[in-house]
């Protein structure tokens, strides 16, 4: 499992980007409520500092939730069935399925003791608060900590008020000292001497520091941005620009409504003294879902008024400003924009009538990051990784088209394009959920509409919905042949075939992707080709027809060797293992099984890796390796039960078959340990076992020489990678991982281990293993 | 046999004047009584929202068709556009919402 729930100090909080200021009643309060009741709102007008508190809040009582301590940022989502997606995506869970996500989630999470922080659920109310009572009903040992504008409404929920920083009372003598005893006082303080390096609150200031603060109603946020311009200007022009942009509110109470106008007539306050170029930038960003990189700020905001060549500096002003958040990880930044801040920039965008243009914008970037999926090269490992990070981006994408009937053709191109992460990731459900919908949009005889289809044909195959698959590929199908079209013909036929190998109907499946294979090569779609080809290695495999099957696997893997991709390949070395070994050559069998777990695994494809590891367990039961062969089962079950997913009906009679034999082999009750075992294995575990050749002489094992420093062994893989003086980029390729992985993993290891460079990175090694 | 009826079956419920049937239909593989009581709590949740927010939303009953793997599930609402907000809140998919009618069978004894 990537990240997940891991047990003791697992925690998916960000790290604290600048102090913790005051709010030690609030928290006191926080603290002491979630002890009492497992349903805790924070309510707040926006930038009231409700997220701040719940993350503090969250951080300082880690310690009393063993299973750890998850945040569900849910400000970029718009679609609520999207929702316990967000909280698998949290727990670092890979749901595949998206179906009944919400009972899977219940269940993951039933005997589980943690706190999750659902924050900004104002937009998704109803779906949060149906989530939040699910959640409490089924998992007793559960709090959830949620933030939002409006409480839910549920029962056993305890609301609880985020008020603005204390202030010094109106009719109160007014000292420094107590003046410094007041948060939004301490907070101003804090963030002007960031600013202006020994900035303090003096008698010479007080009265100015005071009547800044009690103009901007001590709300946080507000507070941050006026004082992040104590840089370039006074706090008497602080004050008087400040009155002039507030004068228009009146003197009126100082509620919710009249705090939330103050606030945005700051932001509008901070918006004007900005460059233009800093305000267009804003803008545009406001389009970004959940954050952005650096790259595609230049692909979708650079442009006029904005040059590309100023972007970074661009970015690095809006950071100083409090505008945009920068989290590092490894070698790159990611920015991301405050909700309260992003929803301004949007209006402003509609205002410059740039909305359509920059969504269009958004769609192109994530149309071009999908043709580097679509490409099936050798940049598979990094695309998948980088669409990974983008999945917000991806939906967000997708929901425009959704919104412009003029997009859908766009949207279906990077679906088409993204088939195979998809196929890998999911989640299913949801992705098949999404793109029939948009395909309802597209003109009946159009491509779009064919291609919607068939990439739901294969989300529907891999949630064993056969029956719904084979509709999908009929249709897609139809619409190719009227088109002429042979591409989608060549790939709803191949996709077609799945359901009648499922049937057992071999001949049939036979037929269809002998038809695909033929039509690929006489119009030379490669990648239907090699697809076509490895599936057909599997079904010819299971008809007995191994000659040719062999041959097409070797064809298969010859031509993903030559496009650089791994996808296919994990497969075809699975069918092509499983001809092998049915011709009697075992050993290379079960070796090009191995590879293909490694393949599988690179990729982080668990739904591929758990196919290979029921073959991989099928030859150890062959070979009567019955203790290994349980242990794969159980490995196999775990990777399936950690993404949500079902055995495929394609593969059960050999998964029966393997269950049968290991069990006659070791009795029921040896089984049963054995296959526990296997399930309680993390996935890198797992593949360890799976590519572990057992008639091999052993080594000794990586654990007994592992140093105890508190490096994974895959940071010590790397860190000795290091040492022999390979760069990022040949460790990226030696490992199959992307090099932005590696440049994370390396950032790690030098923090573990309190070291400053690669150098004393080498040393460090050279001294361990001595 | 009663005639044809739309929406005025449910007697006693506060409706708006113009509620109609709706059905709502799922797909669920493999789907376990665990899964369908988790879904069941959160129709009846999220359709009380809807409700309690005056959109008028009813949740019924669902019905479920094992050998099919389908499940019916039956709402009395102002508009489809109410029924597939509330389904959505329910946050868990469904495969098409159906305008309905209902055929009341004869009343027992």
């Amino acid at each position: 499992m990537r990240g997940g729930v891991r047990g003791p100090g697992a925690s998916n909080l960000p790290a604290e980007l600048t102090s913790f200021v005051g709010r030690r009643q609030e928290l006191r309060e926080v603290k002491h409520l979630l002890t009492t009741t497992r349903l805790l709102t924070l309510t707040g007008t926006g930038g009231a500092g409700k997220t701040r508190l719940a993350l503090r809040a969250a951080a300082e009582m880690s310690r009393g939730f063993p299973d750890g301590t998850w945040l569900v940022s849910l400000a970029s989502i718009r679609d609520p069935l999207l929702v316990t997606q967000a909280v698998f995506s949290a727990l670092g869970v890979h749901d595949l399925s998206g179906g009944l996500s919400l009972s899977l989630l219940t269940e993951y999470l039933a005997g589980k003791r943690l706190l999750l922080v659902l924050d900004n659920c104002e937009h998704l109310l109803d779906a949060c608060a149906v989530l939040a009572a699910a959640l409490t009903r089924s998992c007793p040992e559960l709090h959830v900590l949620a933030t939002g504008r409006q409480a839910f409404g549920v029962a056993g929920e305890v609301r609880m008020v985020v008020p603005p920083m204390s202030l010094p009372g109106e009719g109160d003598e007014i000292s420094v000292q107590r003046l410094l005893g007041a948060d939004a006082v301490w907070l101003l303080s804090e963030r002007a001497a960031a600013v202006v390096p020994g900035f303090t609150v003096d008698a010479g200031n007080a009265a100015a520091v005071l009547d800044l603060c009690r103009r901007l109603d001590g709300i946080p946020l507000a507070l941050e941005l006026a004082a992040v311009r104590l840089g370039s200007l006074s706090l008497d022009q602080l004050n008087q620009g400040l009155a002039s942009e507030l004068s228009i509110l009146g003197a009126g109470n100082r509620g919710a409504e009249s705090r939330q106008q103050t606030l945005e007539a700051t932001i509008s306050w901070s918006y004007g003294l900005l460059s233009e170029q800093e305000r267009l930038l804003w803008a545009r960003l406001s389009v970004f879902a959940a954050g952005f990189e650096q790259d595609a700020v230049i692909d979708v905001c650079a442009g006029p008024g904005v040059p590309a060549g100023q972007i970074a500096d661009l970015l690095g002003a809006l950071t100083e400003k409090s505008i945009l958040q920068r989290q590092l990880a490894g070698s790159s930044a990611r920015y991301w924009l405050l909700e309260t801040l992003r929803q301004y920039g949007q209006r402003r965008l509609r205002e410059l009538g740039e909305e359509t243009i920059t969504h269009k914008r958004h769609l192109g970037w994530i149309c071009a990051l999908a043709k580097s999926i679509g490409a099936w090269d050798d940049r598979q490992v990094d695309s998948f990784a980088r669409m990974s990070d983008e999945r917000d981006n991806v939906w967000a994408a997708l929901d425009y088209c959704s919104r412009e009937p003029g997009e859908v053709a766009a949207g279906a191109g990077a679906a088409h394009d993204m088939m195979t992460f998809w196929a890998c990731r999911g989640p299913f459900g949801d992705v098949r959920r999404v793109l029939t919908s948009l395909a309802e949009m597209a003109p009946r005889r159009s491509v779009a509409r064919a291609w919607l289809l068939w990439v739901a044909a294969v989300m529907a195959h891999r949630e064993n919905d056969y029956a719904a698959c084979a509709v999908l590929c009929d249709e897609s199908r139809r619409i190719g042949t009227e088109l002429r079209d042979v591409e989608v013909v060549a790939w709803s036929l191949l996709v077609g075939a799945i359901p009648l190998w499922a049937e057992g109907d071999l001949t049939g499946a036979r037929q269809r992707l002998e038809s695909a294979l033929t039509l690929a090569e006489a119009m030379q779609v490669e990648h239907v080709e090699l697809d076509a080809r490895s599936t057909l290695c599997g079904v010819l495999a299971a008809a007995g027809e191994l000659d040719r099957a062999i041959e097409l696997g070797e064809q298969a893997i010859a031509m993903s060797m030559s496009l650089g991709e791994l996808w296919v390949r994990g497969f075809a070395l699975n069918y092509l293992g499983q001809a092998t070994w049915l011709r009697g050559d075992r050993r290379r069998g079960e070796a090009l099984a191995r590879e293909a777990a490694t393949c599988k695994h690179a990729l982080d494809d668990r739904n591929g890796l758990a196919i290979v590891l029921e073959t991989l367990a099928w030859m150890a039961a062959e070979l009567g390796q019955h203790e290994r062969a349980a242990q794969m089962l159980g490995a196999a079950e775990r990777v399936r039960h950690e993404t949500s997913q079902t055995l495929i009906e394609l593969f059960r009679a050999q998964h029966e078959r393997s269950q049968s034999i290991a069990v006659r082999g070791l009795g029921l009750k040896s089984f049963e340990a054995a296959f526990a075992g296997g399930r309680s294995m993390t996935i890198s575990e797992a593949v360890t076992l799976a590519v572990e050749d057992k008639q091999r002489p052993k080594t000794a094992p990586l654990a007994q020489t592992r140093p105890h420093t508190g490096l994974t062994r895959r940071e010590l893989e790397i860190a000795r990678l290091v040492a022999d003086d390979l760069t990022n980029k040949q460790i990226a390729a030696q490992l199959f991982l992307s090099q932005r992985t590696v440049d994370t993993h390396i950032t790690n290891i030098l923090n573990k281990l309190g070291l400053g460079s690669r150098v004393q990175l080498s040393r460090w090694i050279a001294d361990t293993t001595r | 046999m009663s005639g044809p009826c739309r929406g005025a079956a449910v007697a006693g419920a506060a409706q708006p004047a113009s509620a109609s049937l709706f059905i709502v239909e799922r797909r669920l593989p493999r789907v376990n009584e665990y899964q369908l009581a988790v879904l069941q709590a959160a129709l009846t949740d999220a359709a009380s929202r809807f409700s309690a927010h005056g959109d008028g939303v009813r949740y019924l009953r669902s019905i479920f068709l094992a050998r099919q793997e389908r499940l019916l599930s039956l709402f009395m609402a102002g508009t489809m556009e109410a029924v597939r907000a509330a389904n959505e809140a329910a946050l868990v998919p469904f495969a098409s919402i159906e305008p309905a009618i209902e055929l009341p069978g004869r009343a027992e004894p």
